[in-house]
Parts: C-alpha cells; sequence; structure tokens
C-alpha cells in the first residue's frame, strides 16, 4: 500500500505542485490549508509523514508543531518543514521541536523527495 | 570692661605711669600719716627719753609694718594692672571685632578690629548706639539675641549681616557673652565680631558649583534618556525592518517556489516543444533563478545587519571550493573571450562555511569577469602566508575610479561606471562578501587601477581553534 503524506500549505498552486511530484514518486497524498484543519486532517487520514509550511493562516507552523506532540496518536508522524521562511532561527527552532528535515523554498524536488525518503525510513 | 572704657593701645603708657603712681599712693599716704601721728604722739605724750625711745621704736615698727604691707599691695595692684594690660592687648590686636555695651545698647568698648571691619573709629562710637550697625529693619537681631544669651546664661553665637559705615552689608558671626558687676549682675554686653564673608561667598560658590554640576547631572540623565528612548525606537524600527524583510523575502519566495516548480515540470515533459520555445523557457529559468539570488542576497544583508549571520562552520577544502567558483563563471568567460587562469596551492580550512566562502568567490569572480572587456584575462591565486590563506582575483579590467573605491562595500553602490554601461548587478555582492570574510575574522581589500585592473585580496585565518588557543597562551607567555 501506498505510503500517505499529509501536505500542509495555504498556496494551492504549490499544494498541486507537489501533489504531481509526491504523485509521480508513488505516494499518496492529502492536503490542508491551515493550522486548524492540519490537525483534524491528521487525526482522519492518519498520514505515514507530514510536510508542513510554516506560515500558515489560523495557528502558523510553529504551533502546529506543538499540538502534533500533544497528541499521542499524532505525536510520532515524522514531519518535514517545506517553507519559505528559512532563516538559521527558524531552521534552528524547527529542528528543536521536533522536526526531521527542514527544506527551503523553492526547493528541487529530488531534495524534497530525498528528504521525505530519508525521515520515512528513520 | 563695662562701666569703665577699655584701655587702647595709645593709652598704654600713660596707663602704666598712672598705676605705677596708683600703686605707690597705696602704701605711701597711710605710713606717712601714721609716721606723722606717732611722732606728733610721742612728741606730746612723751617726758623722758625712754618713753620717747619707746615711741620712737613703736613709729619705726608701725612703718615698718606699713612698708611692708604697702609693698605687698603694690605688687599686687601691679600683677593686676599688667593682667589688664595683656588683655587689652590681646583684645586689641585680634582680627574679629571686639566691642562692649550696655543693656542700654551703648557702646562702652569698640576695638581697632571693630574699626577695621565696620569703618567707625572708637571715638565715633563709644557713648553710641549698637544700632548705628544694624541694617534698617533687623533691629530685632539685637533684643532676640540678647534673649537668647540671657537665657543660655552665657555665651550665645548667631550670624547675621551688619552695616559698615560706608553703607554696605557684611556677613558676621557674633559670640555674645554677658558682663557682669562685682555682684554677678548683668551689666552689659561683649560681643566678637567676626567677619564671614569670605566664608559665605565660598558657601555661596561651593552652592552654585552644586547647582550647576545638579544642573548638568540633569542635563547629561535627560541626554541619557532621550538616546534610550532612541535606541528603544530604533530597535524598534531594526525588529521592524528584519520582520518586513522577512515577510517579503517569504511572500517572494512563495511565488517562485511555484515558478521554478511548474517550470522544471515543464522543461521535463517539454520534449515536444520546438527549440524556440525551450529556449524561451530557459531565459524565464535563468531569470528565476536571478530573482531568488537576489532574495537570498536581500534577506542575507538584513540578517548582516541584525547581527545574525551564522556561519555553519565544518573543515572546508579552500582549494576546491575556489575551483567551483572559478568552473561557474566559466561558461561566461568563455563566451567574452576571456582567459581564465588559475594557481590554487591545496588549502584546507578548519573552520570555515563552505558555502558562504563560495558565495565570496562566486561574487568577487562573477565582477571580475563582468567588468573586463573581451579578450581581457582573469586570474585566480591561492596561497598560505603564515596562518593566512591569501586568495587573489586579479582581472585587466576597466578598474576602478578612485572616488568610488571607499564606497566600494556599501550597500547598494554602483560606481558610475557600470550604470553608465548598464553592466547588471545590484550592488550588494562585495557587501556581502564583506560580511562573510568578516565573519571568518579575516580581510578584503581592493586595489585598481583604472584603465589596467582590478586585484581583489582575500585574507582568511586559517588557523584551528586548538591553534588560536596556542597562539593566545604564548602570547600570554
Amino acid at each position: 500500500m501506498a505510503q500517505k503524506i499529509l501536505v500542509v500549505d495555504d498556496d494551492k498552486d504549490i499544494q498541486r505542485l507537489l501533489a504531481l511530484r509526491l504523485g509521480s514518486a508513488g505516494y499518496e497524498t492529502a492536503f490542508a490549508s491551515d493550522g486548524i484543519t492540519a490537525i483534524s486532517a491528521a487525526r482522519q487520514q492518519a498520514p505515514d509523514l507530514i510536510v508542513l509550511d510554516l506560515g500558515l493562516p489560523a495557528g502558523d507552523g510553529f504551533s502546529v508543531l506543538e499540538r502534533l506532540q500533544a497528541l499521542p496518536q499524532l505525536a510520532s508522524i515524522p514531519v518535514i518543514v517545506l517553507t519559505a521562511r528559512e532563516s538559521p532561527e527558524t531552521r534552528a527552532r524547527a529542528l528543536e521541536a521536533g522536526v526531521e528535515r527542514f527544506v527551503a523554498k523553492p526547493f528541487e524536488s529530488e531534495a524534497l523527495l530525498e528528504a521525505i525518503a530519508a525521515a520515512l525510513s528513520a | 570692661m563695662g562701666e569703665e572704657p577699655v584701655a587702647l593701645p595709645s593709652d598704654i603708657n600713660r596707663e602704666m605711669v598712672r598705676a605705677a603712681l596708683s600703686g605707690a599712693r597705696a602704701w605711701l599716704l597711710p605710713v606717712l600719716a601714721l609716721a606723722c601721728a606717732s611722732i606728733v604722739t610721742a612728741w606730746l605724750v612723751a617726758d623722758t627719753p625712754l618713753e620717747r625711745l619707746a615711741f620712737g621704736g613703736s613709729v619705726v615698727f608701725s612703718a615698718a609694718v606699713a612698708v611692708f604691707f604697702g609693698l605687698r599691695l603694690a605688687r599686687e595692684g601691679k600683677r593686676r594692672h599688667e593682667r589688664l594690660l595683656a588683655l587689652a592687648g590681646i583684645v586689641e590686636t585680634t582680627g574679629d571685632g571686639v566691642v562692649a555695651a550696655r543693656l542700654d545698647r551703648t557702646i562702652t568698648a569698640w576695638n581697632s578690629g571693630a574699626e577695621n571691619l565696620f569703618g567707625y573709629t572708637a571715638d565715633e562710637m563709644i557713648g553710641g548706639s549698637v544700632s548705628r550697625i544694624v541694617p534698617p529693619g533687623d533691629e530685632h537681631t539685637l533684643q532676640d539675641n540678647l534673649e537668647q544669651m540671657l537665657e543660655k546664661n552665657g555665651m550665645h553665637t548667631y550670624e547675621v549681616k551688619r552695616l559698615r559705615k560706608d553703607g554696605s552689608l557684611v556677613d558676621v558671626q557674633i559670640t555674645l557673652s554677658p558682663l557682669r558687676d562685682d555682684k554677678g549682675q548683668v551689666v552689659g554686653i561683649s560681643s566678637i565680631i567676626r567677619d564671614i564673608s569670605e566664608r559665605r561667598r565660598l558657601e555661596a560658590e561651593r552652592e552654585q558649583l552644586l547647582a550647576r554640576e545638579r544642573e548638568a547631572r540633569a542635563d547629561a540623565e535627560d541626554a541619557r534618556a532621550l538616546v534610550e528612548e532612541q535606541n528603544r525606537h530604533l530597535v524598534e524600527l531594526d525588529r521592524m525592518k528584519d520582520d518586513f524583510v522577512a515577510s517579503v523575502s517569504h511572500e517572494l519566495r512563495t511565488p517562485l517556489t511555484s515558478i521554478s516548480g511548474y517550470l522544471d515540470l515543464m522543461v521535463e515533459e517539454g520534449d515536444e516543444l520546438p527549440a524556440s520555445q525551450r529556449q524561451y523557457l530557459s531565459v524565464v529559468r535563468r531569470n528565476s533563478d536571478r530573482l531568488l539570488r537576489l532574495v537570498g542576497d536581500l534577506l542575507f544583508v538584513a540578517q548582516v545587519d541584525a547581527g545574525r549571520i551564522s556561519l555553519e562552520l565544518a573543515t572546508v577544502d579552500l582549494s576546491a571550493v575556489i575551483a567551483e567558483s572559478v568552473d561557474a563563471v566559466r561558461p561566461v568567460a568563455e563566451d567574452k573571450h576571456i582567459e581564465l587562469h588559475a594557481e590554487v596551492d591545496l588549502i584546507e580550512m578548519p573552520q570555515a562555511d563552505g558555502l558562504r566562502l563560495g558565495q565570496v568567490l562566486d561574487n568577487v569572480l562573477s565582477n571580475a569577469v563582468k567588468f573586463t572587456p573581451a579578450e581581457g584575462s582573469v586570474s585566480v591565486r591561492a596561497f598560505v602566508v603564515e596562518d593566512n590563506a591569501v586568495v587573489e582575483i586579479a582581472d585587466t579590467g576597466m578598474g576602478i575610479a578612485p572616488e568610488d573605491q571607499a564606497r566600494l562595500f556599501d550597500r547598494f553602490f554602483r560606481t558610475a561606471a557600470a550604470s553608465h554601461m548598464a553592466i547588471p548587478g545590484t550592488g550588494l555582492g562585495l557587501a556581502i562578501a564583506k560580511a562573510i570574510v568578516e565573519g571568518h575574522d579575516g580581510t578584503i581589500s581592493i586595489s585598481s587601477e583604472p584603465g589596467h585592473g582590478t586585484t581583489v585580496r582575500l585574507e582568511l585565518p586559517v588557523r584551528t581553534a586548538e591553534a588560536a588557543a596556542q597562539r593566545y597562551v604564548e602570547t600570554l607567555l
């Protein structure tokens, strides 16, 4: 069975781009566009991995991370941050919050797929 | 003192004569009277030579007794007088004013100190009223302080203003003490008056200095508060600018993510596209990369401003970093028929950020190629001198006008020649290079001769942290 990836990003174009890239790499995808639906989608979809944008409406990526960590059934899902907010601080903060990999936008699809594969096999 | 005016120096000799005479009178008159009385009585009463002898003997004896006591009295009188004279001398020669007055304020003594202090002579003042040296309206000070002295039944000191003969006021300290008669009744007052105007002046000066100091402190405090306020404001502005740059860069990168992501898809699936369209796509690709670099540069500059440039330190093969940067500019150099030379020693840097150093070399090399006309050359040399890796990038380009050289590392600065010749660039490359080199404790410098070329020299310390510590210890030793 294909592994499922939940993409949390408020940009529809990027959602579609990821759907294409992840789909052709053999993953199943689900989407959420803000911080609140991210948590409910994670509960319902039970994804194998979450690709999380940091700049989100209704609670930014860090608060989504916090809530994921606080829920026992969701805390173990590996998270990859995919963000345009690239700075040494956010990178350090995200890794401290338990994120597996940090990928900056714009991304090379190979680099993202590599990070996803590494996080899933970890 | 008291009822009689005090003797003053001019009278002293006269007084001594008078004292001697009064001392003599004390014993001479009784002796003479007694002797005369004895002789008269002897002659009237005595009949026989024996009786006369007895009377004569008693006369001599009486005279001897009288002389003895008389001499003693005279000596005592003289001593008392000498004491008085000594006191009068002290009173006279003291710099302070010494004044005696009856309870009705009539002055009975006025020494030379008082003469100097107030400008009135003793002749002018003795017999006059103390009120003469009291400024109008201050008469109550006389009564008030007299009462306080009587209350204390002893010395009383106070400070007050008094009036001089010339109408000026003088600050004085007055010590009052009661003068008593034989029965101990207070019959007058003695005052010792000291001029304290100099002290007052110094006090006023000190007060003024203190006030000025307080003022200066207040000014400094105000200035400090202002600077603090401005600093807070600047910090706030800085934070706002950081937020702004961060959010702008985020806002720019998000659409760039879609542009480059979909471009990639298009290029991958675009085998059947005509060659012309594939070329258009490569132009889009190149420009989207350029835009992305610009966003990255802006964000980096903002981080440098905020003092947040962070380097990921590791062992770096500097020669490999240089080779990569040279390879990156090679296509452009070849297009322009520019010769690229590299003479690079193998240099390993134990503590450096390879990506950032690559950025420095990219910026400097792309400048060199951009500003060198066709058929010119660009050469890179790298070698180690003592503890420093030295990288020199020399071109045979147009050079930099002397007036522009000082501003080369200012961000967004572009030389007039670069603008004039429409050579593309943002003016951020060298500012970023400088920040990264300084982040490595290194230096970057430029020497240039207009028309002949430019050389950029980087010096980067290659010693390890341990070597640096060792060096530090050696310096201490």
